[in-house]
C-alpha cells in the first residue's frame, strides 16, 4: 500500500523555483531516503508534506486522500511526524513537557504514557532529565529528544531532515541503529541525509534531488563508491 | 510608607491585569492588540448596565460579556489576519480599537457618566494605625489569585504547555499537532477575562465612564511591557508593578512645587531604567517566551 504520494508537486520563493515538478511514493513499512547538494529543496519537499510551506501546485496524499491544503496541525493528527534540520526543539519548556506536547497528536490520549515511555527507552538520556529545561540539551541530545518526541504521536509516517546534522560519529552509530529498529519494527521514514553511505545503508529507496529535479537512483551504493557519481549527485568533491 | 506600598500594590495589580492580556497575545501571536482598550470600555459599560444587581453576579457577568467581545474579536477580525505581518495586525487592532469606540459613543454619549459600584467595598479598615482601603484589599488579593491560576494553567495543563510551545515557535507547535484555532482563542478568553476583571477595578477606583476610558490604561500597560522587557510574560506583571511604585511614590514624596511634573518624572525614570538594562528589567534579548 502506498502511505504518501507526492505528485507533480511545484514550491516557488518568489522569483525562486525550489522545486520544479517532484513525484514520489513512500510505500508503508518502507524507507525514502533523499540526496542532495545543498539549496537543492530537500527541506522545501519535506516542509511540504508537513504542510510548513506553501505549493505553486501538485498534489499530496496519504492513504489515498489528499491533504494538500490541510493544516500542519490535521495533518499531524492524521499520522505525520516531522523532525525538522534546527530540530524545533522547546528550550522554555522542560524534556517532559517537550515529549507530552507531541501527545496531542495521538487519537488515544489515553496511551500518552505509555508511548513517552518507549520513547525514553529507546532514548535513556532523557529519561534522566525529564524535569530539565530542554534548552540545556547539547545537539546530539537535542536531536534524540526530538526523535523521541515525534514518536511520541505513534506516526504513520516519520519525516526527517538530516538527521545526522551536527552529531559525533559515535552518537550518529546509536541514531541510525535506532532508525533502523523503527524501521525494522515496520515504521514508514522519508528522509533528507547527506550522510549518504548511513542514508544508503538504512533505505530501501534512495533519490537524488539537484535543482528542485528529482531522480530515483538504480544503483546508490555507487554514491559511495564512485566519485563521479557522487559529485554529479551530491555537488562535491 | 505602608500604606503607599499598598497603594502601589493596588495600582500596579490592575496595570498588570491590563499588561499580561497584551503580552499574552504578542506572545502567542505577535499581536500588539491595540482594541484591548475597548475590552476594559466595554467591562465598564457592561458594569453599568447592570448597575443594581449584586456586585458578585454583575461581575460575573462583565466577565462574560467581555471575554464573549474578545472571542468575537479574534473570530471576526484578527483571525482572517491570521500570519500577516505584525504591521497589519497592528493596523487591524487600530481599526477594531477605532470602531468600538465609535459604537460606544454612539449608544452611550460623549459625556462622563459615573456609577458606585463599591457598595460596603467603599470602606476602610484600621490595621496597627494604618488606614486601608477595602477595595484595595481586594484588588491586590484577587489579582494575585489570578496571577497565579493563571501560572498554574500555563504550567499544569496540557492545553497552558501547549500555550507556551506556540509563543516560543507557533509553526513548530502546529507542526506537532497544537490547535491553532483552540490556543489563539483560549489567549484572547484568558486576555478579555483580564481586561474585564481590571475594568471592574478601574470603574471602582475611579468611578467615572467615558468612551475612550480604555485609552490611559493600555498606554500604561504597554509601558509596563516595555519596562518589564518584551522576553517574557511574567515580566509584563514585574514592570506593571515597577511603574504603578515609581508612581505612587513620586506622587507621595515630590514636593508640592514639582507635583505637576510627576508623569514627566515617572518616563524619566522609566527611561534611566532602560538606559541601564535595555531589554527591560527582567527582558531577554532574544525571541519571545511565556
Ligand atoms: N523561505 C524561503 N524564502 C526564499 N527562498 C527560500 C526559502 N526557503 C528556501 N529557499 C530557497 O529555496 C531553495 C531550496 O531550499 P531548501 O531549503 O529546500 O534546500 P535544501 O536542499 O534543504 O538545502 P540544504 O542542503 O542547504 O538544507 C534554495 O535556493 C533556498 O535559497
Ligand atoms: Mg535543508
Amino acid at each position: 500500500m502506498t502511505l504518501l504520494e507526492i505528485a507533480d508537486l511545484h514550491i516557488s520563493y518568489g522569483p525562486v523555483d525550489a522545486v520544479r515538478g517532484v513525484t514520489l511514493d513512500v510505500e508503508k513499512g518502507g524507507v525514502v531516503a533523499i540526496v542532495g547538494p545543498n539549496g537543492a529543496g530537500k527541506t522545501s519537499i519535506l516542509s511540504a508534506v508537513q504542510g510548513l510551506v506553501r505549493t505553486r501546485s501538485g498534489t499530496i496524499r496519504l492513504r489515498g486522500a489528499e491533504i494538500t491544503d490541510w493544516s500542519p496541525e490535521r495533518r499531524a493528527r492524521a499520522g505525520i511526524a516531522f523532525v525538522p534540520e534546527s530540530r524545533g526543539i522547546f528550550g522554555s519548556l522542560s524534556i517532559a513537557e517537550n515529549l507530552s506536547l507531541a501527545a496531542c497528536a495521538l487519537a488515544e490520549k489515553a496511551t500518552a504514557a505509555a508511548q513517552i515511555e518507549r520513547s525514553l527507552e529507546l532514548f535513556p538520556v532523557l529519561a534522566d532529565r525529564l524535569n530539565q529545561r530542554a534548552s540545556v540539551l547539547s545537539g546530539g541530545e537535542r536531536q534524540q529528544l526530538a526523535i523521541g518526541r515525534a514518536l511520541v504521536s505513534s506516526p504513520d509516517l516519520l519525516v526527517l531532515d538530516e538527521p545526522s546534522l551536527g552529531l559525533a560519529p559515535v552518537i550518529l552509530d546509536g541514531l541510525f541503529a535506532s532508525l533502523a529498529a523503527l524501521r525494522d519494527e515496520g515504521r514508514t521514514i522519508l528522509v533528507v541525509e547527506q550522510n549518504v553511505s548511513r542514508a544508503v545503508r538504512l533505505a530501501d529507496h534512495v533519490y537524488s534531488l539537484r535543482g528542485g529535479l528529482l531522480e530515483r537512483l538504480e544503483n546508490p551504493q555507487d554514491l559511495v563508491g564512485d566519485p563521479a557519481f557522487r559529485a554529479k549527485h551530491l555537488g562535491m568533491e | 510608607m505602608a500604606q503607599n506600598l499598598i497603594n502601589a500594590l493596588s495600582l500596579g495589580s490592575l496595570y498588570a491585569l491590563i499588561a499580561l492580556g497584551i503580552a499574552l497575545l504578542f506572545s502567542i501571536m505577535g499581536l500588539i492588540n491595540f482594541a484591548h482598550g475597548e475590552l476594559i470600555t466595554i467591562g465598564g459599560y457592561t458594569l453599568l448596565a447592570f448597575h443594581g444587581l449584586p456586585l458578585a453576579v454583575a461581575v460575573a457577568l462583565t466577565v462574560a460579556v467581555v471575554v464573549a467581545a474578545a472571542l468575537t474579536m479574534e473570530r471576526l477580525a484578527f483571525r482572517p489576519a491570521r500570519g500577516a505581518s505584525g504591521e497589519t495586525l497592528l493596523m487591524t487592532s487600530f481599526a477594531l480599537s477605532l470602531l468600538v469606540q465609535g459604537g460606544v459613543l454612539l449608544k452611550e454619549g460623549a459625556d462622563p457618566q459615573s456609577v458606585n459600584v463599591l457598595g460596603s467595598l467603599g470602606a476602610s479598615v484600621d490595621v496597627g494605625g494604618m488606614t486601608i482601603g477595602k477595595l484595595d484589599v481586594a484588588i491586590i488579593g484577587v489579582t494575585g489569585v489570578l496571577l497565579i491560576g493563571l501560572a498554574w494553567f500555563l504550567r499544569a495543563t496540557p492545553l497552558g504547555v501547549q500555550m507556551r510551545a506556540a509563543a516560543e515557535d507557533f509553526t513548530m507547535a502546529r507542526a506537532l499537532g497544537v490547535r491553532a484555532d483552540r490556543v489563539v482563542a483560549t489567549a484572547f478568553g484568558v486576555s478579555g477575562a483580564f481586561a474585564a476583571v481590571a475594568a471592574v477595578f478601574l470603574v471602582a477606583r475611579t468611578g467615572t465612564l467615558t468612551p475612550s476610558m480604555g485609552l490611559t490604561p493600555v498606554l500604561l500597560g504597554f509601558v509596563a511591557i516595555v519596562l518589564g522587557g518584551l522576553g517574557r510574560l511574567w515580566a509584563a506583571a514585574i514592570g506593571a508593578y515597577v511603574l504603578a511604585l515609581l508612581s505612587v511614590m513620586l506622587q507621595a514624596y515630590l514636593p508640592t512645587g514639582l507635583a505637576a511634573y510627576r508623569d514627566a518624572l515617572v518616563y524619566l525614570g522609566i527611561i534611566v531604567i532602560l538606559l541601564f538594562r535595555p531589554h527591560g528589567i527582567a527582558g531577554r534579548p532574544q525571541g519571545v517566551r511565556v
